[in-house]
């Protein structure tokens, strides 16, 4: 089979903007998992949200969409938080009187049937309220096509989705790096009693936790949404691929979800060019099994930083 | 605690018994001797909701019509619809309730074909009649069943109508194939792929993508840099309004030749722009001028406030058998009527509709090509010469060079 040198620069063009994608997907599945030790399987459902929010911004108030998809993820964020009071706390207060790691185990059995519970229900609403028919959402970015010497194009929408997605891993990465809610996240993550002897609001930054990972994924929805479509399963279609990028990277390592989600990109763009396209998910879940073998900590590392 | 516990398991109680009884009232219909209940099952939630949707109205508005015309043999159809998710599983569930607890006479559906599949032998062993409106798998009428009828095209049917009509026409010396990765893409690209073949043409690329994926461009630029004359895709709207809008934004702009599933107005909203110049086949056009189409569609209009898409027209010719079939038999006895509806031959809403021993209906299918018609964007028939409505234009006229 013989590759010609654009046709592979395109590939790799392409696999590293979608994998900037699920890098922003995969970072806020990962901080759930590092900071509260929840695998959320309603992720992907905050991402259609983004994505259904975007939209009935666009039709209520008019204007870009992705001018509108940041103040859709601060909407999902704060429907994340409604949960995490709603739903999460009480769990985590039954937690707090349990001991041992059976019982820590068994808090999570609860909270995957309780977060599938919430994908399910999150679809039906979504179904009901916007209806099964997909929706595109129009932007007139999406038809600015950028054109590159040897044939090279893509859409202006598709370069801003990846300048905003590795704007947000960067702004995220200073934040909890440098700023001082960013440590007490991390301080959590580390050791929640301790934490909680030094005087953090363990519950508060559960709630911090909560906005950032579900405004990610409902980021990633609103810029991805006028670029796809938008329907009430969209979520469902992504959280596998998520799941894939947070173990390749390491549970609850966010510089590993950031590099898992490039290296997935990548990994399927090549791998759809080499092996033929039919294999192309199927390489994304060979990387996982292989990660897991070799090092089931993850790339970087199960760390949680 | 021990208090507002019991409280608590009160309300619930109460709940369920309001739910039940409510339930139970509005259920109770006409009396049990007059009417035949049917089942349509079909996928009224998870990704392929839109389709069950059409398949829904059209069931919902064909029955409402036969009632309103003294029903069959004097009785009253009552309609039970089930959900399946396109889910094998789902649907077998499914399938044993109308079955066992609703006695139904017949069932209608599936829009997956391994759904419909899944659920034909449990239907043909309880001596039900089966009528497949939208699934397309070949297979389905190849198996010798009595009581199964398919009211569209099959697979077979509309893949070699489309490669002979793209031969014949656009004279394309090659192709590339991208279609989905499962049984519906598989049989498609090989059919396609082999009548293509069979007539000179030479397949340049043949790619496939997971249910689900929304991003197509590495499937694309491989296709595109194979450059092929005529680019054939197995997809349904939601892919297919992406992979047209990735393909022209990565620069492939070829001749685009689809099947029947994308046949929609809104696919056409999905796609916008993007759709102009595609080329697919359709089993039914809205705008047709066929009399019982016309009447299809009008009363379709007036009672859901849209153009039917053509999985309403499959179901709706589907009901017309069913309706025609017991008629000509004038008994409810299932072989007869199964006798009666292989000797039917009718008008229905994808055109004059008999079907072949084993159950399938032969129609001829439609050519359309996506154009421009007074700034809106149109199916426009291209084939058959009876059906014409306009010209095929290639995409160097539609987007220059």
């Amino acid at each position: 089979m013989v590759v010609q040198p654009m046709e592979l620069l395109e590939q790799i063009l392409f696999g590293l903007m979608i994998g900037g994608i699920y890098g922003v997907i995969g970072v806020g599945l990962t901080m759930i998992f590092g900071v509260m030790r929840l695998s959320n399987f309603a992720h992907g459902e905050f991402y259609m949200l983004g994505a259904y929010f975007t939209y009935t911004f666009v039709t209520l108030m008019g204007g870009d969409p992705f001018l509108l998809a940041p103040l859709a993820a601060v909407a999902v964020g704060a429907v994340g938080i409604a949960i995490n009071r709603l739903l999460f706390k009480s769990l985590y207060e039954e937690l707090k009187e349990a001991k041992g790691a059976a019982a820590f185990y068994f808090q999570d059995l609860k909270f995957i049937m309780l977060t599938i519970g919430l994908s399910i229900l999150f679809v039906d609403l979504a179904l009901v309220l916007w209806g099964p028919i997909p929706i595109s959402i129009p932007s007139p970015l999406t038809k600015h096509i950028v054109k590159l010497p040897g044939g090279l194009s893509f859409s202006l929408a598709r370069l801003i989705a990846f300048v905003v997605a590795i704007a947000t891993l960067v702004g995220l990465y200073a934040f909890l790096k440098f700023t001082k809610t960013g440590r007490a996240i991390r301080a959590t993550a580390q050791n929640p009693s301790a934490a909680m002897l030094v005087g953090v609001n363990i519950y508060k930054i559960y709630d911090i936790t909560m906005f950032l990972s579900t405004g990610l994924a409902a980021l990633a929805g609103g810029i991805l949404g006028p670029i796809y479509n938008v329907y009430p399963t969209m979520g469902l279609d992504v959280v596998a691929k998520a799941f894939v990028v947070v173990i390749t990277g390491g549970m609850g390592n966010v510089i590993g979800s950031i590099l898992a989600g490039f290296l997935i990109g990548l990994a399927e763009s090549l791998g759809g060019l080499f092996l033929g396209t039919e294999y192309k998910q199927v390489v994304a879940f060979v990387i996982m099994i292989i990660v897991l073998w070799v090092r089931p900590e993850g790339i970087l590392g199960g760390g949680r930083k | 605690m021990a208090l507002s516990k019991n409280v608590l398991v009160i309300v619930i109680v109460a709940l369920v018994v309001v739910v039940a009884a409510a339930f139970y009232l509005t259920q109770t219909g006409p009396a049990a001797g007059g009417t035949v209940k049917v089942g349509l099952i079909a996928p009224l939630t998870g990704g392929l909701a839109e389709h069950g949707l059409d398949m829904k109205q059209a069931a919902i508005l064909a029955v409402d019509e036969i009632n309103k015309q003294g029903g069959i043999l004097g009785k009253k159809v009552e309609l039970v619809i089930e959900d399946t998710e396109c889910n094998p599983t789902k649907a077998t569930a499914a399938v044993q309730r109308l079955l066992t607890q609703e006695n139904v006479y017949a069932v209608f559906g599936e829009y997956c074909s391994t759904v419909t599949l899944a659920v034909q032998p449990s239907i043909m062993e309880a001596k039900k009649l089966l009528f497949v409106p939208v699934s397309v798998a070949t297979k389905i009428t190849e198996q010798g069943y009595k009581y199964t009828f398919r009211t569209c095209a099959n697979q077979w049917m509309q893949t070699t109508q489309n490669a002979d009509w793209v031969v014949e026409h656009l004279k394309p010396k090659t192709a590339a194939m991208l279609g989905v990765n499962d049984d519906y893409g598989r049989e498609g690209l090989k059919i396609w792929g082999d009548r293509a073949k069979s007539k000179g043409v030479k397949i340049v690329a043949e790619e496939y993508f997971d249910k689900g994926s929304t991003d197509f461009t590495s499937q694309l630029s491989k296709i595109k840099a194979a450059n092929p004359d005529v680019i054939f895709v197995v997809a349904n709207i939601r892919d297919a309004a992406n992979i047209l809008r990735q393909a022209h934004e990565i620069g492939l702009y070829k001749q685009f030749v689809m099947l029947g599933g994308v046949t929609s107005d809104e696919f056409l909203q999905l796609a916008d722009d993007d759709a102009l110049g595609l080329v697919h086949v359709s089993y039914f056009e809205p705008t047709s001028k066929r009399p019982a189409a016309a009447e299809f569609v009008k009363k379709f209009r007036e009672r859901w406030g849209r153009n039917p898409a053509m999985y309403a027209a499959g179901v709706w010719d589907a009901f017309l058998a069913f309706k025609l079939g017991v008629e000509k038999a004038g008994t409810w006895d299932v072989d007869k009527v199964a006798d009666a509806i292989r000797s039917l031959k009718f008008e229905g809403a994808q055109g004059t509709i008999y079907f072949d021993e084993k159950g399938q209906a032969q129609t001829k299918v439609l050519l359309v090509q996506v154009q421009k018609v007074g700034g809106e964007l149109k199916r426009v028939i291209l084939y058959p010469p009876s059906d014409k409505q306009g010209e095929y234009i290639p995409p160097e006229k539609l987007y220059g060079g």
